[in-house]
């Protein structure tokens, strides 16, 4: 990065923070500052709840995914729509009937306090480990491809996104998620076509070859009952464990539900989750292509043997340098072996040699295997030097085809985006966890009585406290999974049992409190032990998205039993909030 | 307590083009249908 890259992406973010807080200079109520002032539009809360989930890792890490693994992923989505559908539907009228300010809130109406504390303290619990990672994924990323220091980006990212969080509340992050949205897209649309202008092949054999590699295989249609349970992506797990896991999402936790409670009618409101629930997939499908994009390019422009800067220069220095050297001339050879046949196969396809190109083909493909059997013992090789914490292989490749492909502008730009991406979902989650903590524990054991401007303080005050606690763990993080995939899988395991709170709540008249309270902390507990389990025994082995189904199921199985077995009286009406 | 019903606030005048929020709802499950079999055109074209 040169001074123009940096002036780019410090006038960036700090022009958009300054302008979130100008915009809500002086707001005082307690409602404007958690949920807005009740006047945002169905496009600024579409791309508002679009903001709060597409963290910074969905566009460091999702193209690393594609070039990894392909399309597949896509999957993760498929349930979407049909959740946002339920949400519109069912959840948003009664969320604003009810003029809830979090969405425990309802659950401590519907049924007790104890049930409405759970709910808020499961979500208080998991957000809080989320928040860390939000901070967490883009700085270990950044900083190991910058060589800026982790800690000090960690400190930095996060000063930044609370002092805009506090000084404006939920309408701040919403204005300045528009515009920081605004930034991502046209970087990552710019990013995109540069690409595809580098690449060498046409689009036609572009995409033949990423299908040799099978990178496009997006939809798994397998039936095999064991194939469908322990693959991490298919079109079922996708679909049915997708649709909770969104349900979950963006009906029950309070960074979502705050985005879309400040809209100014139910019809905006209901258009910014439609908004989501159309744009969504094709928006994925778009970062995961350029992934793949990036796979194809790679196979014919030079690959670093490692694309994180800091496990270069560790290996370079800490490895034993005759081990290095022939992991370094076997990549190298594979590498040139590769893009020689590669060549030979563009030509065979002009002229449409089909045997030519077949055997062009796998040759390239063997070429490609012994490459990646060299990137292998490079990185047995990194291990051995035991590094701290590095974030894993693929998701580098993007941000160093940035630095090494295009120009300085364009770069502090989309640095500049992957920085605002961090700040929105950041921003969203720490004004979520300060209106939980405000509204669900401080007001109704401490201050029932106080008035906006006091908890308007108060909420500030969490949002500070949540902010360091998200720096400090971040402080103290440790991934060795892909950073998306690690995000959802932490959501699949709380989630759960809070939805099967919610959908007991919605379509059952006659489950009390106490029953309802005691299943979800039965289904919590068989949730993570059932992961526990999995962890150790291969048989027990179940691909996370099943969670977000398992988890309200027995949460709703065990609250009808307790409530069975205590007689279906009326309903309970015991200490309500 | 008032009880949970789907029916939306007064505040809700639907949306044009549409002639009822099923109507919005259906568009969305045709959305999603087009997007996955364009998807799974692609994988099955590229096997």
């Amino acid at each position: 990065m040169n001074a123009l890259d940096y002036l780019i992406l410090i006038g960036t973010l700090l022009g958009i923070a300054a302008y979130g807080m100008w915009r809500t200079r002086g707001r005082r109520d307690l409602r404007g500052y958690l949920s807005g002032d009740g006047t945002a539009g169905w496009f600024g809360i579409g791309l508002s709840v679009i903001a709060t989930q597409a963290s910074a890792t969905t566009f460091l890490s999702t193209p690393g995914q594609g070039y990894q693994g392909g399309l597949g992923f896509v999957q993760n989505y498929f349930g979407g729509p049909f959740a946002m559908i339920l949400i519109a539907a069912v959840f948003l009228p009664i969320f604003r009937r009810l003029k809830v300010l979090t969405a425990y809130e309802y659950l401590g109406q519907r049924f007790d306090r104890k049930t409405r504390l759970l709910a808020a303290g499961i979500f208080l619990t998991q957000r809080g480990l989320g928040a860390a990672l939000t901070i967490y994924a883009p700085a270990i990323v950044l900083s190991g491809v910058f060589g800026w220091p982790l800690n000090l980006t960690i400190v930095c990212t996060g000063l930044v996104c609370v002092a805009y969080t506090v000084a404006g509340g939920s309408d701040a992050v919403r204005l300045t998620q528009q515009w920081q949205l605004g930034v991502i897209f046209a970087a990552m649309a710019a990013a995109f076509f540069l690409l595809l202008a580098r690449l060498p092949a046409g689009l036609g054999d572009t995409f033949a070859l990423a299908g040799a590699f099978n990178k496009l295989q997006a939809v798994d249609l397998s039936t095999d009952a064991g194939h469908v349970l322990r693959e991490r992506y298919t079109f079922w797990s996708g679909t049915l464990g997708g649709f909770f896991l969104a349900l979950a999402y963006f009906g029950t936790d309070q960074s979502q539900v705050q985005r879309y409670l400040g809209g100014a009618s139910l019809r905006e409101s209901r258009l910014g989750l439609i908004f989501h629930a159309v744009c969504k997939i094709p928006m994925q499908f778009f970062i995961l292509l350029l992934g793949v994009l990036l796979f194809v390019f790679y196979q014919f422009e030079p690959a670093p043997l490692l694309f994180a800067r800091t496990s270069q220069e560790r290996l370079a220095q800490l490895a034993p340098p005759e081990k290095l050297k022939k992991v370094e001339a076997d990549f190298t050879a594979a590498q040139a072996a590769q893009t020689r046949e590669l060549q030979a196969w563009l030509a065979a396809r002009k002229s449409n040699d089909t045997t030519a190109a077949q055997a062009a083909l796998a040759a390239a493909q063997a070429a490609h295997d012994r490459g990646e059997a060299a990137r292998k013992d490079a990185t047995e090789l990194l291990k051995a030097t035991k590094p701290p914490t590095t974030a894993s292989e693929a998701d580098n490749v993007f941000i160093t085809f940035i630095l090494h492909y295009l120009p300085h502008g364009l770069i502090g730009l989309l640095v500049a985006a992957f920085f605002a991406a961090a700040l929105n979902s950041k921003a969203a989650e720490l004004s979520a966890l300060a209106s939980c903590s405000t509204v669900d524990f401080w007001r109704p054991f401490f201050a029932s009585g106080a008035n906006d401007a006091h908890s308007v303080l108060v909420s500030k005050g969490f949002t500070v406290f949540w902010g360091a606690v998200a720096i400090a763990a971040a402080l103290g993080a440790n991934l060795v999974e892909n950073i998306v995939q690690a995000a959802n899988i932490v959501g699949s395991l709380f989630y759960g049992p809070v939805l099967g709170l919610f959908l007991l709540a919605f379509f059952t008249k006659r489950v009390g409190g106490t029953a309802a309270f005691w299943g979800a902390v039965a289904a919590q507990a068989t949730v993570l032990a059932l992961y526990w389990a999995g962890e150790h025994y291969a048989a027990w082995k179940i691909g996370y998205l099943w969670f977000n189904l398992i988890g309200p199921m027995l949460c709703v199985g065990f609250s009808l039993l307790l409530q069975a077995a205590q007689g279906f009286a009326p309903r309970q009406t015991e200490e309500k909030t | 307590m008032p009880s949970p019903s789907p029916e939306p606030n007064d505040d809700d005048p639907g949306v044009p083009l549409f002639r009822s929020w099923c109507g919005v709802y259906a568009f969305v499950v045709a959305c999603f249908t087009v997007t996955v079999g364009l998807l799974a055109w692609l994988t099955f074209s590229s096997r």
